[in-house]
C-alpha cells in the first residue's frame, strides 16, 4: 500500500446528509456484433448516463466486448419459470409498445437477449415473447418496454480497452502462469536443487 | 537516455507520458477509498488506463532510441522528467481536488493526442489513436462528474469551486513547453497559444453546465516548471515512492 494511504483522514465534525440512494440496474454485456446480450450483473447508479458509465468500467472490462445495455431494476416484468421448456401458446397481434424480450435456456443460467415484440402490456408481451422465442428450450421469459432499455451510444463503443488488457482474462492469465511454471519446470538448475533438497531432507 | 531526453520530439511524448504516469500513480491511492464503490472501480481502471497509455507512448520512445520502456519509466532522475506541475499536487484525500485535477488533465491529454495522432514519425500517431479513444471516455466520465458535483449540493458546489480555484494557479502550466528551445509548432504542433484557446473553450462549455467558473492564464514563455525538470518538493518524495520497487531489485522481471 502506498505510503501516501497513511495520510488519509477521518471525517470530522458532522456529515452532511446522505444523498439519496442510487437505483440498482441491471447489465447485460454484447461480446461482439450482432451476437445476443447476456446478463452480467448489476449497478447502482443515480442516473442512466452513470449506470452505462459504471457498466462499462464494471462488467465491460471483465472480458472483451463491444455492447452494452442496462434497465432499472424494477423496469423488468418475468413470466413464469417452469420446470420444462415452455410451451408456446397462441398469441396473435402486433399491436401495442415495443418490448426487449429475454430468454432463460435453463434454471440457474443467465438471460440473454432474444428479439423484440410489440404489446399493449408486460403479459400480453411475454405471452407473445414465449410464442416468438421460446422455441421450445426458453423455460423463462422476461421482457422489459424498449424505451426503458439504454444501450452505449457509437461514443461509448470503446469498452474493452484497446491497450493490451488480456492479462485480465481468465485464459490469458493461466496461460501466463502455465508458461511460467513450465519455464521453472523445465529448469535443469531447479531439478538439481530438488534432487539435493530431497536427499538432505529426507 | 541521454539522447532521449536531448531530442525535442521525445520531449513531447515525455511530457504527456509523464503526464499519465504519475496521474496513474497517484489516482490508484484511491482505489479502495472512492466515495461510491461503483466509483471506486471506475477511477482505479481509468487509473491503469493512464498507467498502460504511459506505456504506449514510453514502448514509442524505447524502440526509437533503443531503450528498455521500463528503464524510461522508473530510472530517470527527478529532473529529468516532464510531468506538469499539476498532475503532481497532492489531493491529500479530497475527492474535489481529485475529480478536478484529472478533469483538468484529461481534457489536455486529450488535445495533446489529437495533436501527436496526426504526427508522422515511426508509429507515433497510430499509437496516439489508439489511445485517443479511450482518453475520450475519461474526459466524458469527468465531466460528468464535474456537472453534477457543481450542480449537486452547495456543499458540493462549493467544494468543487474551492478546488478549481486551488488548482487553477497551476493549471496553465500545463502548456509549458518541455524544452526551452522549442518552438510554437514543435513543441505542441500547432502553437501553444491555439492549443490554449481550444482547451479553455472545451473546458468552458463543462464549467458553465455544471455552475462552476476558473480563471487559468497562459504563463510566458520563459516560466520554468516541471516540465523543464523543476519540480516542486513533494515530486521528489512520489518519484522516490515510484521507483521504490524498481530501485529494489532492478533486474527483476515478472
Amino acid at each position: 500500500m502506498s505510503k501516501v494511504r497513511e495520510r488519509t483522514r477521518s471525517p470530522e465534525g458532522d456529515l452532511p446528509a446522505p444523498t439519496p440512494d442510487a437505483k440498482q440496474w441491471v447489465v447485460y454485456t454484447q461480446k461482439r456484433e450482432g451476437a445476443p446480450f447476456k446478463w452480467a450483473g448489476t449497478v447502482e447508479a443515480v442516473d442512466t448516463e452513470l449506470a452505462l458509465q459504471y457498466a462499462r468500467e464494471h462488467y465491460g472490462l471483465d472480458e472483451a466486448c463491444v455492447g452494452l445495455i442496462t434497465y432499472e431494476h424494477g423496469d423488468s416484468v418475468d413470466g413464469e419459470y417452469s420446470i420444462g421448456p415452455l410451451v408456446p401458446q397462441k398469441a396473435d397481434g402486433t399491436d401495442g409498445d415495443e418490448w426487449l424480450v429475454f430468454t432463460l435456456a435453463k434454471r440457474g443460467g443467465n438471460h440473454q437477449t432474444a428479439g423484440t415484440v410489440n404489446a399493449p402490456d408486460a403479459a400480453t408481451a411475454i405471452n407473445r415473447g414465449t410464442a416468438a422465442f421460446a422455441d421450445g428450450k426458453a423455460c423463462n421469459i422476461r421482457v422489459v418496454l424498449a424505451s426503458d432499455v439504454h444501450e452505449t451510444t457509437d461514443e461509448e463503443m470503446v469498452i474493452w480497452r484497446t491497450h493490451d488488457m488480456t492479462y485480465k482474462l481468465a485464459k490469458g492469465y493461466s496461460k501466463q502462469v502455465r508458461s511460467k511454471w513450465t519455464r521453472i519446470r523445465d529448469n535443469p538448475a531447479y531439478e538439481q536443487y530438488q534432487k539435493e533438497d530431497i536427499e538432505t531432507h529426507f | 537516455m541521454q539522447n532521449m531526453l536531448a531530442d525535442q520530439l521525445a520531449n513531447i511524448v515525455l511530457m504527456h507520458a509523464d503526464d499519465k504516469l504519475m496521474l496513474g500513480h497517484i489516482q490508484s491511492d484511491w482505489t479502495g477509498l472512492a466515495p461510491i464503490l461503483e466509483e471506486d472501480i471506475a477511477a482505479s481502471a481509468m487509473a491503469q488506463d493512464d498507467l498502460s497509455h504511459a506505456l504506449v507512448l514510453y514502448e514509442f520512445l524505447g524502440e526509437r532510441f533503443k531503450l528498455d520502456p521500463d528503464a524510461i519509466a522508473f530510472d530517470r532522475d527527478p529532473c529529468d522528467y516532464r510531468c506538469c506541475d499539476l498532475v503532481t499536487i497532492p489531493d491529500e484525500f479530497d475527492w474535489a481536488t481529485s475529480v478536478v485535477k484529472r478533469w483538468l488533465t484529461a481534457t489536455f491529454s486529450q488535445l495533446g493526442l489529437h495533436r501527436l495522432a496526426t504526427m508522422t514519425e515511426g508509429d507515433l500517431g497510430d499509437r496516439a489513436k489508439r489511445l485517443l479513444d479511450e482518453q475520450t471516455i475519461q474526459v466524458t466520465h469527468l465531466n460528468r462528474w464535474m456537472t453534477r458535483l457543481g450542480r449537486g449540493s452547495i456543499e458540493s458546489h462549493d467544494r468543487m469551486q474551492a478546488a478549481l480555484d486551488r488548482l487553477s494557479s497551476s493549471a496553465g502550466m500545463m502548456f509549458e513547453p518541455p524544452d526551452a528551445t522549442l518552438t510554437e509548432d514543435e513543441s505542441f504542433c500547432c502553437g501553444r497559444d491555439e492549443l490554449f484557446t481550444e482547451w479553455a473553450k472545451g473546458i468552458g462549455i463543462t464549467l458553465d453546465a455544471a455552475g462552476l467558473s476558473a480563471t487559468i492564464t497562459l504563463p510566458d514563455r520563459s516560466t520554468g516548471g516541471g516540465r523543464r525538470g523543476e519540480h516542486a518538493p513533494h515530486f521528489i518524495d512520489q518519484h522516490a515512492e515510484l521507483t521504490e520497487v524498481r530501485h529494489s531489485d532492478p533486474a527483476t522481471s515478472w
